[in-house]
């Protein structure tokens, strides 16, 4: 029996690197500063010492090839984790994913049988980082097939996540959330993986299903908590993956309550929750109370100002009063 | 002294490659014609007039040596000794395509000849081709890899950030620009601050090799010795090989009469890469010309009797298009 034992959700991150690449030799990360005691980030701190530069490779700021490299020396039979500082900055390597890594095993007619390819970055607020620092691009990926879409929520699930990303043979959009590497959690000392692709029921309940993610799914947990206190029993999901998307774990929640609440941080206009309010309304309509509601971020960019980032983010009072309305319904 | 012996090459091995140089000609004659007549599903790019860069550097490279190639690949996949067959199947669609038909004339994959990747996005290979040579280096093979592209491809960011890397990593590509001076219908003149896009290396510290891509003796010559020098080096090198694309660059651009006159591409035509080892084969008396008739004749044939064949051959199974998409996880349907 091991300890229970806390650990940060950037803690989490850096031992999942560090015993998947004890575990094995063929992984290679690379990123922009990664090995610097000084890089913004902590998720591969001091890794370099343990594994030397040959698998720990600071990059020049050219995210587009370094990406593309990823998909080479996966080819040649290397297991590259890339590191894209923000997720706004895939732009720049948005070719390679979405045209090349995600499809060259289906143009190829299948001839990559294995192509383990982890690109890890950062979405989502930092607290007035602003308009391109701050995005949260998950589905963007998401509708690209070919790719997997991880959006882990907790430190245990960051590092089983990042194992099973590691040990799986398809390529993976790895979201990290900036507020969420200070958050602390249990995490076990032995090895687990937390597969990808299905959804965790949080906290059960039965008078409303709130499904969220990374750091809306802390914001609503909050809110089911105080929720709670007045006798609302909200079921809290957490996605995990947005692709796969686990409908098994949705629908049946919604089947039990027959009210749904999705919050993310993307904008609502096409964003997480269109799919998942489509997909419940396409299997489960007649299983509906009343309409769903999405608490999301309005159609703008993230302005910079903390007044203005403030009242415009979704948080726990806009996920509480979403539930609250749809109870009234 | 210099001698064909010096670089390998000897009067059996030119005829074999003379022989596999009509093939990928014939193909693509063959491929254009049928893209005029609506035959080829999507796209088709001809390679015609530019063989002796493929074949040049190729023939250079050892079978253990990677490719990534252009959307203009079909000449590469040949001089691999690629099946025209299973070329012109994929070209159509067709199950028994070198992709099963899923990738079509863009995407003449194979990594049974290591041929790793191509793409329709132009430039797309050169930053996958640069991983390559990662994973060459910290594998520690003594291997190489060479890129194929266009002096178009140049334009893009990621050639420069690709020969960037390559320096400073250390690594053994061969970034091959094949500069037949036209992005579709504009010239290089109209689109790039330099006339030659190799010398947008230098900038980057990387060796530069420009020669007559339409001479296969030159290009092969160039290519031994740059490949020998990235081999043992483990440091990459560029090659500008100057050639001239006698076709229109699809189908909508005609080969002559909008952006160039007919003159300038029977000009191109006068210095045709198969006419030069024609002649030296003759010259040399190593064939006579009713010999080099026969080797045409039979070239011809085989190219006919493979498109026929690809016609034939069977459509993929409707359920293939739901598969190769994930290794570990369903298809929504």
């Amino acid at each position: 029996m091991s300890r229970h034992r806390e650990i940060t959700f950037a803690e989490a991150i850096r031992e999942a690197l560090a015993e998947e690449m004890r575990r094995d030799p063929r992984i290679i990360i690379m990123g922009e500063d990664i090995s610097s005691d000084y890089y913004l980030f902590p998720t591969t701190r001091k890794l370099i010492d343990e594994f030397g530069p040959e698998r720990v490779r600071d990059t020049p700021i050219s995210e587009a090839t370094f990406t593309g490299a990823a998909l080479g020396a996966a080819l040649v039979g290397l297991k590259p984790v890339v590191e894209i500082m923000f997720a706004d900055i895939l732009t720049f390597a948005i070719d390679q994913i979405v045209n090349q890594i995600a499809k060259i095993r289906y143009v190829s007619g299948g001839q990559i049988k294995s192509l383990p390819i982890v690109i890890r970055t950062r979405n989502g607020t930092a607290k007035y980082a602003g308009a391109c620092h701050s995005q949260s691009l998950e589905v963007w990926f998401a509708h690209v097939p070919g790719l997997i879409v991880a959006l882990p929520s907790t430190p245990y699930d960051a590092k089983g996540m990042l194992k099973a990303a590691l040990r799986g043979n398809d390529p993976v959009i790895f979201f990290e959330h900036k507020l969420l590497y200070g958050y602390k959690g249990v995490v076990p000392e032995e090895d687990y993986i937390v597969p990808l692709g299905k959804a965790n029921v949080v906290k059960e309940g039965y008078d409303v299903t709130l499904i969220s993610s990374q750091l809306m799914l802390h914001e609503g947990l909050k809110a089911a908590a105080e929720l709670e206190k007045i006798g609302i029993k909200v079921e809290v999901i957490d996605i995990r993956t947005l692709y796969p998307l686990d409908k098994d774990t949705i629908l049946k929640s919604v089947k039990k309550t027959g009210r749904l609440v999705v919050a993310h941080e993307a904008p609502k206009l096409f964003g997480p929750g269109a799919e998942i309010v489509a997909t419940v309304a396409e299997e489960l309509f007649e299983f509906l109370k009343c309409p769903p509601k999405r608490v999301a971020m309005p159609h703008v960019p993230l302005p910079v100002s903390p007044a203005l980032e403030d009242a415009i983010l979704p948080n726990k009072e806009k996920i509480k009063n979403a539930i609250i309305e749809i109870l009234r319904k | 002294m210099e001698s064909f012996e010096n670089i390998g090459l000897n009067k059996d091995r030119l005829i074999k490659i003379y022989e596999r140089m009509l093939i990928a000609r014939y193909a693509d004659m063959k491929g254009y014609e049928m893209f005029f007549r609506g035959e080829i599903p999507g796209y088709f790019h001809s390679y015609v007039g530019q063989e002796a860069v493929a074949f040049g550097v190729i023939e250079a490279l050892e079978p253990g040596d990677y490719i990534t190639v252009s959307y203009r690949g079909h000449a590469h996949y040949i001089a691999r000794g690629g099946d025209v067959e299973k070329m012109f199947a994929e070209i159509l669609g067709k199950a028994t395509g070198v992709c099963k038909g899923k990738g079509g004339s863009m995407y003449i994959i194979d990594h049974s000849k290591n041929i790793l990747h191509s793409s329709g996005i132009v430039s797309a290979p050169i930053p996958v081709a640069v991983g390559i040579g990662l994973g060459i280096k910290i594998k520690k093979e003594k291997k190489v890899v060479a890129t194929f592209f266009g002096d178009g491809a140049t334009n893009e960011g990621v050639f420069h950030e690709s020969l960037n890397l390559a320096r400073i990593w250390e690594l053994p590509v061969i970034f091959v620009i094949e500069n037949n001076r036209w992005a579709i219908t504009s010239h290089v003149e109209r689109m790039m601050s330099a006339y030659n896009p190799s010398v947008r290396a230098v900038g980057h510290n990387v060796p530069i090799y420009v020669v007559n891509g339409m001479d296969f003796f030159e290009v092969y010559k160039v290519s031994k010795k740059v490949i020998k020098e990235v081999r043992e080096r483990q440091m990459p090198a560029v090659i500008e090989a100057l050639t001239h694309r006698f076709h229109g660059h699809t189908r909508i651009d005609p080969a002559f009469g909008v952006y160039r006159t007919m003159e300038v591409t029977e000009w191109y035509k006068t210095s045709d890469p198969l006419l030069k080892i024609r002649l030296f084969l003759v010259h040399m008396g190593w064939l006579s010309e009713r010999e080099i008739e026969e080797i045409e004749r039979r070239a011809r044939e085989e190219v006919e009797k493979a498109i026929e064949a690809a016609k034939k051959a069977p459509y993929p199974d409707i359920s293939e298009a739901y598969t190769d998409v994930y290794a570990d996880y369903p298809v929504e349907k």
